[in-house]
């Protein structure tokens, strides 16, 4: 007996020493097929990725001034993706200096943006200086990005009793006096503002200002509004201008065309309340069948019971 | 020996596949095209006129500092060449004026949108790209 079950152990011994050399012969075999990739191919997880910033500038209609970041990536592949969760410090220059005056993580869509304080520090030509740096991140490379704009005003106007309906966009920069002078030669686009987004009011959507900084454009008699009052909601933009980044502006009037409801505010379909005729016909057979056909039964049944009474 | 049976195709299948993706296929400009002069002068009107070309047409894919940061370039099929780099920039203006000029997919070729000026304006713009030079400034 003794003998036997220490054969049987060895036996038990022997097999599982020869799994294991099978399995440690796949993992080299493994660890030898990923080798070169590992070794060659940028090791992702050590290195750090080489980043790209954009810095711009967006003066709202509401006149605050703000920063709009992207961060981008070398991915795996060798493109510049969207980096999320990049930290990133904001400077101002300030009598040549910079000094930082936030901290900002990137979002999913590589994104960040911040508002600007209203009097911000400017060099002898009106111009204030942001910039933007990737510094000490864990993943990825150091970068900064500088940005010199100088502020102006965007104004929109749009007076209701013309009957020409002529956008009237007006960009002034503040003067040596600090009196408004007019910013010739800016190209101001026309959009029309809509739930998703803006649409160019039509073509030639984009007019350069005059000498007086006016850039105006009859707006067209058709354009539809999306309520039934006609408002629309005109948005002058300068985009992405040398010196004075992106400034918005917007205004209204009830120069689109009313939005015309149907008849009956409650028409009876499947996703209404009231159904329409042809379902409740439907619907009435066949449960109309069902009951005929238990109420069949039953009448049946009693039938059958009074019959064997009878008997 | 069984071990050496198995590992040695498995080495090949790894040493072929390693290869294939590191397979690069150089992008090169006919001899010709190498040599060709360029006959537009940098002054500061034709490099504004190039500027002004590389944002309508190329700044989507290539970025503003060109990159390949711009803001299609992570939805294109290849990643987008850096021109800022020692390799484009060691071409000759020729060889960039004809590739600019053919494309090769996704880029477009250009031939037919710009004359022969605008691309040569091009080219110097894209010059001004070259990081060595931006760093000893
Ligand atoms: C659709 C995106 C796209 C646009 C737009 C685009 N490019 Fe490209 N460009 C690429 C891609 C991708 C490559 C790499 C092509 C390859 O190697 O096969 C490339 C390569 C190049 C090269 C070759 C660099 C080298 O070292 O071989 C030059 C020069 C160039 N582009 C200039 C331009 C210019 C100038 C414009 C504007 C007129 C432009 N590109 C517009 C995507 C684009």
């Amino acid at each position: 007996m003794e003998t036997n079950n220490r054969i049987n152990v060895e036996r038990v011994e022997h097999k599982t020493s020869e799994k294991m050399k099978k399995t440690n012969f796949i993992l080299t075999a493994i660890l030898l097929i990923c080798l070169p990739f590992l070794l060659v191919k940028n090791p992702v997880w050590a290195q750090k990725k080489e980043s790209s910033l954009q810095l711009s500038f967006l003066k709202k209609a509401d006149q605050s001034k703000n920063i709009l970041l992207t961060v981008k990536a070398r991915n795996e592949a060798g493109k510049f993706a969207p980096a999320p969760n990049a930290s990133l410090s904001i400077f101002i220059k300030s009598n040549e200096e910079w000094l930082l005056i936030k901290t900002l993580i990137s979002d999913l869509g590589g994104k960040a943006s911040m508002k600007l304080a209203d009097d911000l520090p400017m060099d002898n030509e009106k111009y204030f200086s942001i910039m933007a740096k990737i510094e000490n991140d864990s993943r990825y490379e150091d970068a900064e990005e500088e940005l010199r704009v100088k502020e102006s005003r965007l104004t929109l106007l749009l007076d209701p009793t013309d009957t020409n309906r002529i956008l009237t966009a007006t960009v002034t920069q503040t003067g040596n006096d600090g009196e408004p002078m007019p910013v010739q030669e800016a190209e101001v686009k026309f959009y029309v503002e809509r739930l998703f987004g803006k649409m160019p009011v039509g073509e030639e959507f984009v007019v350069a200002t005059d000498a007086a900084g006016k850039a105006t454009y009859a707006l067209p008699k058709n354009i539809p509004s999306s309520d039934t009052l006609g408002n629309l909601t005109i948005v002058a933009v300068i985009e992405n201008n040398e010196t004075f980044g992106t400034v918005e502006s917007n205004a209204s009037a009830k120069w689109g065309v009313p939005l015309q409801w149907e008849k009956d505010p409650f028409p009876r379909a499947l996703w209404e309340p009231r159904a329409p005729p042809a379902m409740i016909l439907f619907f009435a057979i066949v449960f109309g069948g069902i009951w005929l056909t238990y109420f069949f039964v039953i009448f049946q049944l009693i039938k059958v019971h009074s019959e064997t009474k009878i008997k | 020996m069984k071990t050496t049976k198995t590992i040695t195709p498995l080495i090949a299948c790894s040493l072929l596949l390693f290869a294939f993706v590191h397979q690069t296929d150089v992008w090169k400009a006919p001899e010709s095209a190498k040599a060709k002069k360029n006959p537009v002068a940098i002054t500061e009107a034709s490099m504004a006129i190039g500027a002004k070309l590389y944002v309508k047409e190329c700044l989507s894919c290539h970025g503003k500092k060109g990159r390949g940061d711009g803001p299609k370039a992570s939805d294109i099929e290849k990643p987008v060449t850096d021109l800022s780099i020692a390799k484009t920039q060691a071409q000759t203006d020729g060889e960039l004026f004809w590739k600019i000029s053919e494309g090769r997919k996704p880029m477009p070729a250009n031939k037919k949108i710009f004359s022969e000026e605008q691309l040569w304006q091009l080219v110097n713009y894209i010059r001004s790209f070259d990081k060595t030079i931006v760093k000893s400034k």
